[in-house]
């Protein structure tokens, strides 16, 4: 049989994307593409982005009262209205978006057709990710004018803290879609921040057993540190504001723990929901 | 159209009343902002409650320290906290620099404390080695406050030689060495200053300099003081 360079080609396509080893990346950008679409037509984000583009501006007119610390706080506002905005809106979108498709039995449409579950988890947390993700691109689209209109510019440290926002936002969007496969919306937002609260702490929390506790305070709390979800590693802010230097090697290895961290936490998602009954 | 109006008349009345409410519950607020600042947590524990938004936490800290001050200056309070605020800001953001030497500043001057403020600045130096305003700044303390040149030469002598410091670090270095009777050693910064400045005004001072020092030593000699 003589294949043709274009079937070759499609095969080769149809190999990654419909593989059955792992996923269908077809089927979960499918997803994806339908919960953007879906989440996008939201008016809370136009709310959302015109809370953070309000905050942010705030700081260029307050700033003067900050006496010689004008550019700092610009871009201390700034980034850290990215970040937090990032944070919540993952927490308030994500905590709803199974429990609504559940409640108006919008699920059962897709998982009647050949999707399994972890393939829907994924497109789902792909999905709000992209919405989250497109508007914080937005909010720093609006934070670079107003560093240009203070007469400053947006150097490449800046740019990689955004970045790393970004992947917190991600790793932060995993938890809550984790949460949600087994609990109540109130409970996942509540959990979800005990998560990001523990997983930012826990560096500290490490250090101060290390110092003070006991064998077994020390252990636990390695247990911890190393289990939780770290999210100082996304943390560069303090690098971005005074421009200190910066591996770009961290921003690789940022990339590959929110990647893998996100992806088993929708595998233990999945081992959940795979289990529970739809009626 | 008659009630539209009325309903505009009585939201812009609400509005008057909560304003008013504002000013009646003023004493009560302006006592909380008191003690808010009398009970602000350490540096250490702001640190860790502020969960990874330290450099916020430092600006709102920063603010509030700004607030005190202009408080003091219209005879507010009597900055016994400042240099509180100032440690809790450079605790959570040790690279805040401006926070450092606007605070060794105050607490120099308007409090009298001038090894405390030194004490502010030497741990700015600490975290920032590479910021050449802080030791400028220790000379410059040194040298309007204690009097003590030889000090104040030392540190703006280690000002001037971190990378991108200002010409004025070496300016400063060697006017203190006159001015505490080293004159060979401020000639011989002098000298420097005017070899190597790129300002043709500062080159042309600095030899003014170097002159009227040099005349002041051969006059001390021959008078033998």
């Amino acid at each position: 049989m003589i294949i043709t360079v274009e079937q070759s080609l499609e095969k080769k396509r149809n190999l990654f994307f419909d593989s059955k080893f792992l996923v269908s990346l077809r089927k979960v950008l499918a997803i994806a593409r339908s919960t953007f679409r879906e989440s996008i037509r939201e008016k809370i984000w136009l709310l959302v982005f015109l809370f953070g583009a309000i905050v942010m501006a705030s700081s260029y007119f307050l700033s003067p009262l900050a006496v010689g610390a004008r550019g700092k706080i610009i871009l201390d506002v700034g980034l850290a209205s990215i970040s937090i905005i990032g944070v919540i809106a993952s927490v308030l979108v994500g905590s709803t978006l199974l429990y609504k498709e559940i409640d108006k039995k919008a699920i059962y449409l897709v998982l009647t057709r050949p999707v399994t579950r972890f393939e829907y988890l994924l497109g789902k947390l792909s999905g709000i990710v992209s919405t989250i993700g497109l508007l914080m691109v937005a909010m720093a689209l609006a934070f670079v004018a107003i560093i240009y209109v203070s007469g400053m510019s947006a150097n490449r440290v800046l740019l990689a803290a955004i970045y790393l926002s970004i992947l917190e936002m991600t790793l932060m969007s995993a938890v809550v879609v984790f949460f949600s496969t087994f609990t109540t919306p109130i409970l996942t937002s509540f959990f979800s921040f005990c998560i990001f609260v523990a997983g930012s702490l826990s560096g500290d929390l490490r250090a101060f057993a290390q110092r003070f506790g006991g064998s077994s305070v020390r252990w636990l709390m390695d247990l911890f540190y190393y289990t939780l979800p770290n999210f100082s590693v996304f943390n560069l802010r303090h690098e971005a504001v005074h421009n200190l230097p910066f591996n770009m090697s961290d921003l690789t290895m940022a990339t590959v723990y929110a990647a893998v961290y996100s992806v088993a936490l929708i595998y233990f998602g999945y081992v959940v929901f795979k289990s529970r009954e739809m009626r | 159209m008659k009630k539209r109006t009325a309903e505009a008349l009585f939201v812009l009345f609400l509005l008057v009343v909560l304003f008013q409410a504002g000013h009646f519950v003023e004493p009560l607020a302006h006592r909380k902002y008191k003690l808010e600042v009398l009970y602000l947590p350490s540096g250490r524990f702001l640190k860790q409650a502020s969960l990874g938004y330290r450099d916020l936490a430092a600006d709102l800290v920063w603010f509030k320290t700004i607030q005190y001050y202009g408080g003091y200056r219209i005879g507010e309070n009597d900055l016994a906290l400042f240099q509180h605020l100032v440690n809790v800001t450079t605790e959570l953001d040790p690279h805040f620099t401006f926070a450092y030497l606007f605070g060794a500043l105050i607490i120099a001057e308007d409090l009298g404390y001038f090894d405390e403020g030194m004490a502010v600045l030497k741990k700015g130096m600490y975290h920032n080695p590479g910021d050449w305003w802080l030791p400028f700044e220790m000379g410059f303390l040194n040298y309007v406050y204690s009097r003590n040149y030889k000090e104040a030469v030392r540190y703006f002598r280690l000002a001037s030689r971190i990378p991108g410091s200002d010409e004025i670090a070496k300016r400063f270095a060697a006017f203190a060495a006159a001015r505490g009777g080293y004159l060979e050693k401020s000639i011989a910064m002098w000298e420097d200053l005017a070899r190597t400045s790129g300002n043709s005004y500062i080159r042309e001072l600095a030899r003014h300099y170097v002159d009227k020092l040099s005349k002041e030593m051969r006059e001390k000699g021959a008078t033998g003081k």
